[in-house]
Formats: C-alpha cells, structure tokens, sequence
C-alpha cells in the first residue's frame, strides 16, 4: 500500500513507542484511507442504492414478498416452480440463446475482419468512417425501423423482387420478420454490432499492428501466420470485450425481440414484461422470477466466458 | 421478512431524502379547499351543486387524463377540440398516453404506497373491460358519478330501461355508474376490395374458411389475450356455438357452466380456429400441417401487415375507421366494411372512470362533463369518426340531424345492417378462460384432450 | 480555425504504415463499399418514405407524396403531424436533451472522484470496485429496471424526470468511469507534483494544471453518457409509466403498429438519429479520433 521506506519506518517507529513520527505516518494513513473512500463513495454508493437495491427487491418478490399485489408468502418457491415447470419457459431460453448467440459470433468474425481490412488510411476514409460509424450512434430501434421498411413481406426488398417478376405476392417474400426464426431480430443486432466490433477491434489494432507485424514478416510469416500468431493474440481483449458487450445485450433486449420476433415464441425479456403486465396481480411475481433467472443466467455465461479465455491466456503465457 | 424490505426502502430513502421532500411538496398544495374525502361523500351524496364542483376544480388547477395513445387522429382532436372544452373552465388539460393496462398498475401502485383521494396519479382514464374490472375488484374507484353530472340526461342509466344495458355493464361487469360511456363500437372485418373482389367476400365463418383454403397465406389475427384477437375467438365462439343460440350462453360467469359443459360450448370454435390454422398467415398452406402460423401481437400490428399488402382483412372496433384511416393514407382506398350478419358482431361502449385516488377529483368530475356533452361526442364523431358515447335518441334535433349529414361514409355497410348485427361481448372472466384455452390450444399446439385443458383454464378463473 | 482534433490527427497519420494498417487493397475497397452499402444506405428509402403520403404494396415509389395530400387529410400526416405540437415530437426531444444531458453531467461528477481514485492509488479491493463500477453494463436491464420500477413507485419517482435520470445514470456510468479512469492514468502525476512544488495551492493546482489536462477527456465521458441516455428505451419506458415521452420510447410506439414504409414512423427514425449524428460531429471536432467510438466502448488500451 504504502512505498516499502515509509511501512519500514513505521514499524521501527511502533516498536519504540508512539512517536510523533509515527502518529503521523498513521493519521496520513488514514486520511488517506478515508480519502479513497470518499472519492468512490459516489459512485459505488450511487449504483449500490441504483441497481443492487432493485436486483435484490426484484428477489424478494420472486421469493414471494410482494404486498403491493397482495402477495405476502415468503420465502416461497412457489413462482419459480411455475416459471421452471412451464414448457414455454424453457422454449424461450432456447431462442433467447439463439437470437444471442448467432449474431455475437457473426459480428465478431465480420468485424475482426473488417477491421484487420479497413483499419488503415484510404481515400475517402473519414467520409466512409462518418457514415459507417452511423449504426452505432443511432439507438437499436432506428435499426428495427430499417428492417422493417427493407425486409417485410411487405416492404422495399420484396417490392423490388415482385416489380421484376420474381415474386408474385408477399407471402412469397422469405419470412424474415415475426417469425421464430428470428432472422429480423438478428439482422437488427448485425446493423448495430458490426461496427461496433470493428470499431472497438481496430481501436485495439491502431495500437498493436505496425511494430509486431513487421518484425513477423521479416522474419517470412505468411499473411495466414502473421494474424493467427501475431495479430490475433494481440487484438484478443478486443475482441473478447466487444463479445462480452454484445452477447450480454443480446441476450437481454426487450425492444428488438419484442417489435421483430414471433409473438410466441419469444425471448426471456419478452416473456418477462409479458408476465409483469398481466391483469391478475398475484401472478406479477411470476414476472421477478423471471427477470432473478435471467439475471442469473447471463452471469453464469459470461463469467464461464472469462473464465474460457483466462485460461487461454495462461495457456498463452505459458508457453 | 418485512424489514429486509425495509431496510432497502430506508437506505434509499436517506439516499434521496431531499428528492423525496421535493416531489412530496407538490401534495400539500389542496391545503385550502375541503379534505378530499368529505368532498367525495357530499359529492356523491347529492349536497353540492354543480357550480361548486366547478369551483373546487378550479382550485384544483389541473387535470391527469391517462389515454391509450395509438391513434393520432384522437391524439389530434383532444387537442383541437377537447382541450378548449376543458381548458374554458380553467382547469390545465394533462393528456398522458400511455397502455390502459400500465395505468391500472399506476392506480394501483399509488394505492399500495397509501395514496389516498387527492394523492394518487391519475385523475380520469379512458377504460373498458378487464382492465375497469380489475379497478372495481380492488375497490379503487371513486364511486357512482355517471348519473350525478349535468350531462348524464344525454344517456339511458335507468337500470329498468332495456336501452340502459350497454351503458351499465362492461363485459358484463356492472358499471354501478362507476364510469361514465365515452364512445361506442362495433368490431367488424375490413377488406381491400382490390385484391378481395366484392362477389368473394365471406358473409360468414364458413365462407371465410372456404375462402381461406383459396387463398392460402393471406389472413391474420391478433393472438389472444390482446382483446382485438380475443374478440375474434369470441365472435368465433359465437357463430360455432353448438347450441345455436350464439352470444346468449357467453353472458353468464364461469360458475354457472360445469367444466364438461363449457368444453362442448367452445370445442366447434376451437375446431374451427385449429382448421383454418394451415391457411393463415405464414402457414403451410396444406391440410393438418399448422407450419408456423403468424399471430400478430396487436391491433396495429394486424393493420400495419393489411396495409402493408400481406394480408387482404383486417379487423377492429370501430364502423367509421376505415373511411378515417383511408383519409389519412393509412388505408388503401378500396378498402370496405363486412360484416357476418347471421353471427353477429360484438358491440361495446369505452368509458371514462375516476380512480379513488385521483390527485383532483372534481377536476376530474368537470373534465368528464365536458366531454360528455353531445356537442363533444357528435365532433369526436364527424372530425375523427368515433361513434357516439351518448344515446343518439336522447339528443336534441338539430344534432340528431348534424350526425346524419355529417357522420362519415360507412364505407360497405348500412347502419341499419350494423345494428342489427349487433350482439354484446362475452362475460369478462369467461374471456379469460378463453383466452387461457387458445394459448394451450392454439399458440401451444397442446395434445392434451380439449376438455382437460377448459378443464383446467375454468379452475384457474373460478378459484382466483 | 484549426480543431482540436485536427491538430492531433496530423499526428497521427504519421505514425502509419505496414501490412495491416497500410494502403487498402481491392478487397478492402469491396469491403467498404460493402460496409457503406449495409450501414449507411438503409437510411435513404426512410429519408423518401417520410415525404410520402401513399405508399402502399406492390409500389417500388411513392404513388402520391406529402405536398400533395396536404389539406385533404382529416389531420396532418408525416412530417406536419410531427411538427405540430400534437405529435409531441417536440417535448419528445426537448425531454430527451434534458435527460440526457442531466445524466452525463451527474455521471461525470460522479464519476471524476472515483476514477481519479482508481487511477491514482493502489488499495486493498481495489479490482473488485473496479469490477463492480462496470458490472451495469452487462446486468439484464430488465431485471434493474422492473425492480426500480417498484422502488420508484414507492418513493413517487415512477413518472418523474428525477427517476428517468437517475434510471439513465446506471448504464451511462461505467462508460463515464472508465474512460475518466484511462484519462487519469495517462495523465502524469509529474506537471502536479511540479506545481505543488512550485507553491501552488491543492485548489490552484486542480484549477490550473489537473483540469485543463483533463478536460478533453471529461468531454469525451460527458459525450458518451449523453449519448448512452440519449438511446435508451428500456428503462425509459418502465420508469415512465407513459407520463413522459423520449424520442426512443415515442419512436417504439410508432413502429409497433407501422406499415412497412410508414412516412410517420420514417421521419421520426430520422429525428432520432439526430442526437447520434452531433455526438459523431462533435467528437470527431474535439478529439480528431475517428476510432474513440471503439475506445470509449471497450477497446484500445486503457
């Protein structure tokens, strides 16, 4: 904590009685202590009041306490039984992994690749970089209203393909929104994340590339070799942050899903706030149980996640 | 276990001890005029005249008006025309839009923090159905206000009087004058005459299944319990009704069916509502393979699809929409009313209800005068074509004949066609058993024998 | 004037060269072009839905457009219903810029003492706090937002731009906190120790060396909070109970019930995306780094 001249000296000091040296040394210790507390007392206290308290009210609901709808049970495993019991609790976690999964892995490798591409001065490169940055800028919504406007069995694209006769009426059109296949969804998530990832990769790739790659290739590295030795150990916290930030959206958007998906099935977040808004209040707790599983769930992902590539960098130091 | 609670509640509180004292200075502003509850009681005893209604509302200054905020042509006329209505009386017109649903919860929250009258949120919401019920089960409404404002002559509230029927029960539930009718409206099917020529369209659920396995792909409906697609299972259930007796068996509480009865009611609807499934949207197209049927998830999104050229019907509540939204290039313009005469089409009136924590109840009391005048109610229906609340037979000549020039093009169908399909809604604890069995039935694809799943649905509503 | 960020940028291409960051190739040109085509073009059929007034299946064009169905509609349409005061457009925004500029200015003061903090001393738990401040970032924020919801209630701040702010503040500071941290790590304690030794008071130092050394970094997490609140719909819409409107909770409401190429809806995307395209104005102006939007997000090195 303290550089080891000062600690010395304290205990040299302690162990001759209480010197006026040593007095001093442990009130600067302590106003030392009380300064970093107050400087993080804001924000620690301001997000533990934020967003613990509501995580652990949400808890006591699920758990059965709940007098704002006359739900007054606890502890009662009561409302999980019912959420876990019920088919379409578990159809839902299988697409809300779905609709998480897929695009957190397209938007990665597209990025990482768009990025190693175009992360290098060209002409014109900050007219395109305004205009690609767009996406990221613009909330997830603006993205849904681009989907729907381009690829509704009503909308640009299939306009366009009936106009030249390839199509004769909208159902021939792919369902590609409100459908449990989710493709709208993802398309919405793919607008938003490709960038981003490309963004976040290459800021990482600016501060990595020239040095290492040139010494790889002097010493004949292939193009191949280069990345996969060179480049891509070095970009990894890139990537793995922008993963973690997208899955962990993905896996809990409400909007997207909601406005894009089928009406059932759909998501956890969905099904969720579906449950909050039911008319019949004592099934309202229903809703938190919900909303802990989720909660839960995703944390077990990504700490599994870290916990994956912490020992990929073991590996990666041992060696 | 109440303290784990408390603690967290303390802990915020102290945290935002100065915001709470902040947000709580705006209750104590009502400290001149009479407490609240004395106010209600005299109100709704009968011992103040209407003048000093208008004076307490304009003490009270404003006025918390919470309305489902889709329709921009409403949106539009609150402004223009109900908001001068309001406003002359000196009371500040707030027009909330939000999900009639979310602001039951609001009344109810406000309750269960023990806001009282005078201290909740939400003055007058515009309310029917399930949602009122709810309100009226938890004893969270103001109390018998309908016939105690100058404008209640313009409506049949004699509980003797046949007439009365539609003004005081609200899917079934009685009203006991705790709301007061704000519009009326008759669910009818709309089609785009373009791609549907007239000689093709259905005058019955038989001819529309017959035209579906035409026309595979090309109809729709909202999946209950959203209550445009519940009123489709229900108009269904009705054309099916074993019985033959339509609407009539539906009127009753669950109680008074055995559960083995109520299967035998609802099964040739739901034998039929599994039939068509193939040739809905996004089905298969072939006979008893479902694929995978689309079900919109609310009104406005079954017309965004209509409009959108991939379903050829759409459906909701309201005769004088289709001219409105044709107007409004919302519509293709040959878009037309039908209706299913033989069956019947469900018609109800939308109210306005105070809750029993309104923050200004006369405020409240004085709005809702005001927009039930019939000079209100015969705008809201020339301007933006939402039928009347108020009973036209009540209404004064002159008026009677504005409304028969200047009401908007029933495009398709007569008036005198509507009514006499005109049939009532179905209990509103029975629609939830309803829409109970379409979710296990339906959306589910659930094998278990039909009568084990109404079974189940009935006990759920009957033992809440 | 020169920017800011001009200057930087001059730097900057300087220090460019090799394999992967040289001159682009034709597949990188195919890239961008690709790239431009997916991200960029999609605004355009919104940009020509939004002056349309008929555009109905099977049209590839507008059969009729705003100016022509002016004055034979029962109400305004498109671009003149949102102008009007009825759409509420205008409040919508209006209440958007004041969350979120409300937001970013207190998560940036509270988020200044603790990056500091962070970033200055080494302290048992250190790591955890750390962890902690960014946890909100990867929480459901529908298990934060239902919960608060609830307290909110309690405590009248459902409904309340009170509420809706301090809603905001919990996704919007980890990304204040640690892009204040990185400024404060890369900030040398040297020029301070130096004029405290020179005599400079605590406050005079902090007003003259700390802060000006600092502040192009408080812009940028001022920026990225703004811009965080500026697109949240979740927690606006729980916490609102529809008393409030922000330009993502009115643009949800639109979209849910909007035909494809509803000019409505296509206008009020555009609006939306107001607040993105200054933040991209902006930050590009103050710090000439086209590449912040990755770092503030997560990448580069702290």
């Amino acid at each position: 904590m303290l550089n080891s001249n000062q600690s010395s000296a304290t205990r040299n000091e302690t162990r001759r009685g209480d010197s006026v040296a040593a007095r001093w040394v442990r009130k600067q210790r302590i106003v030392r202590g009380l300064t970093i507390v107050a400087m993080l007392a804001p924000a620690v206290g301001t997000l533990l009041v934020l967003y613990v308290g509501p995580l652990l009210l949400a808890l006591l609901q699920s758990l059965g306490h709940a007098p704002l709808y006359r739900v007054t049970i606890f502890p009662s495993a009561q409302f999980y039984e019912r959420v876990l019991g019920s088919s379409r609790f578990w159809i839902s976690l299988v697409y809300t992994l779905y609709y998480a999964f897929v695009p957190t892995i397209i938007s990665t490798v597209v990025g990482v690749g768009l990025a190693l591409l175009m992360n290098r001065r060209y002409w014109g490169s900050r007219f395109f970089s305004f205009f690609f940055r767009l996406p990221l800028v613009v909330p997830y919504l603006v993205g849904a209203a681009m989907v729907v406007a381009l690829f509704a069995n009503g909308g640009l694209i299939a306009r366009i393909l009936f106009a030249l006769g390839i199509i004769e009426q909208t159902g021939d059109f792919p369902r590609i929104l409100f459908s449990a296949g989710g493709y709208g969804i993802m398309l919405v998530y793919l607008f938003k994340q490709i960038p981003f990832t490309t963004m976040v990769v290459g800021s990482v790739l600016a501060g990595v590339a020239p040095e290492y790659e040139e010494v790889a290739r002097t010493l004949g590295a292939t193009r191949w070799k280069t990345f996969r030795y060179v480049i891509l150990p070095r970009i990894m916290p890139g990537v793995v942050t922008s993963s973690i930030l997208v899955f962990a959206f993905n896996f809990q958007s409400y909007e997207i899903p909601f406005l894009l998906g089928a009406t059932f099935p759909n998501t956890l977040p969905v099904e969720a706030l579906r449950r909050f808004s039911v008319p019949d209040f004592t099934r309202r707790p229903e809703a938190m149980a919900y909303v802990v599983v989720i909660a839960v769930i995703s944390g077990v992902i990504l700490f599994l996640y870290l916990k994956g590539y912490r020992r990929y960098e073991q590996s990666r130091g041992g060696a | 276990m109440c303290r784990n609670v408390d603690i967290v509640a303390i802990l915020i509180t102290m945290f935002f001890l100065p915001l709470s004292l902040f947000a709580g200075g705006a209750a104590e502003e009502a400290a001149v005029l009479d407490p609240p509850e004395e106010f209600r009681e005299r109100f709704l005893a009968g011992e103040l005249e209407w003048d000093e209604v208008i004076t307490r509302a304009q003490a009270e200054g404003e006025v918390e008006f919470y309305h489902w905020g889709g329709s921009e042509a409403l949106n539009n006329w609150l402004e223009v025309s109900a908001r001068p209505d309001i406003e002359q009386y000196g009371i500040r017109l707030n027009a909330n839009r939000a999900d009639t649903g979310g602001v039951v919860d609001i009344i109810l929250a406000d309750d269960a923090a023990g806001r009282g009258l005078g201290e909740g949120s939400v003055d007058f919401v515009w309310i029917n159905g399930e949602n009122f019920r709810t309100l009226k089960d938890n004893d969270l409404l103001f109390g018998p206000f309908a016939d105690k404002l100058p404008t209640s002559r313009y409506y049949f509230l004699d509980p003797d009087d046949p007439r009365s029927t539609v003004n005081l029960f609200d899917f079934g539930t009685p009203t006991e004058l705790m709301e007061m009718p704000w519009s009326s409206a008759q669910y009818t099917f709309r089609v785009d005459t373009a791609r549907v020529p007239r000689d093709e369209v259905p005058k019955s659920f038989a001819e529309l299944e017959e035209w579906m396995r035409a026309n595979p792909g090309r109809f729709a409906y909202v999946a209950p319990p959203q209550y445009i697609g519940s009123t489709f299972v229900q108009t269904v259930a009705y054309a099916k009704n074993p019985h033959g007796t339509t609407y009539e068996p539906f009127q009753n509480d669950p109680e008074e069916f055995t559960p083995g009865e109520l299967a035998e009611l609802l099964d040739p609807a739901f034998a039929y509502l599994r039939r068509i499934e193939p040739f809905l949207l996004g089905g298969s197209g072939v006979e008893d393979d479902p694929g995978s049927p689309l079900y919109p998830s609310s009104a406005s999104s079954l017309e965004g699809r209509f409009a959108g050229g991939e379903i050829d019907f759409t459906q909701e509540f309201g005769v004088y929409d289709v001219d409105r939204e044709i107007r409004a290039g919302n519509y293709p313009e040959t878009t037309e009313n039908i209706i299913f005469p033989e069956t019947g089409m469900i018609a109800n009136k939308s109210f306005l209800a105070i809750p029993s924590n309104a923050p200004n109840p006369a405020a409240a009391l004085v709005a809702i005068n005001a927009l039930s005048t019939p000079e209100s109610h015969v705008s809201k229906l020339v301007e933006i074509g939402y039928a009347l609340g108020v009973d036209a037979p009540l209404l004064p000549d002159e008026l009677q004949h504005r409304i028969e020039e200047e009401a908007p093009d029933l495009r398709g169908v007569t008036a005198e066609e509507l009514s006499a399909a005109e049939v009532p809604d179905t209990n509103a604890r029975l629609v939830d058993i309803i829409d109970e069995v379409w979710l296990e039935y339906i959306a589910e694809r659930s094998t278990r024998p039909f009568a084990d799943i109404v079974e189940d649905a009935w006990t759920a509503v009957v033992d809440r | 004037m020169e920017s800011p960020g001009k200057r930087r940028r001059k730097e900057v291409r300087r220090s460019h060269s090799g394999l992967y960051t040289g001159r682009l190739s034709v597949v990188g040109w195919m890239a961008v072009i690709a790239a431009f085509l997916a991200f960029f073009v999609p605004f355009i059929p919104l940009v020509v839905a939004s002056f349309s007034f008929r555009w109905h299946w099977p049209a590839v064009f507008p059969s009729e457009w705003l100016w022509d169905a002016r004055g034979t509609t029962p109400f305004p349409i498109g671009w003149d219903y949102l102008f009007s005061p009825i759409s509420g457009m205008g409040t919508a925004f209006l209440n958007t810029v004041a969350i979120a500029g409300a937001t970013s200015a207190i998560a940036v003061v509270i988020s200044l003492p603790a990056a500091r903090a962070l970033a200055r001393y080494r302290f048992p738990g250190k790591s955890a706090v750390e962890f902690f401040l960014l946890t909100p970032v990867i929480v459901p924020q529908i298990a934060v937002g239902i919960g608060m919801l609830l307290l909110f209630i309690r405590l009248g701040l459902a409904g309340t731009y009170i509420g809706i702010i301090l809603a905001h503040l919990i996704p919007s500071m980890p990304y204040a906190v640690r892009i204040l941290t990185s400024v404060f790590q890369n900030l040398s304690s040297d020029y301070e120790d130096q004029a405290r030794t020179l005599g400079a008071t605590r406050m005079r130092t902090l007003r003259y060396v700390v802060l000006p050394m600092v502040m192009p970094g408080v812009m940028t997490a001022a920026l990225f909070a703004f811009l965080i609140s500026a697109n949240i719909f979740l927690l606006t819409f729980l916490i609102s109970r529809g008393r409030l409107q922000t330009l993502p909770t009115m643009l949800f409401s639109h979209i849910e019930g909007a035909a494809p190429l509803d000019p409505t809806t296509a206008g009020l995307v555009l609006v939306v995306s107001v607040p993105g395209v200054v933040f991209l104005m902006v930050s590009d102006w103050i710090t000439g780094d086209p590449s912040l939007l990755g770092k503030g997000f997560g990448g580069g090195r702290r």
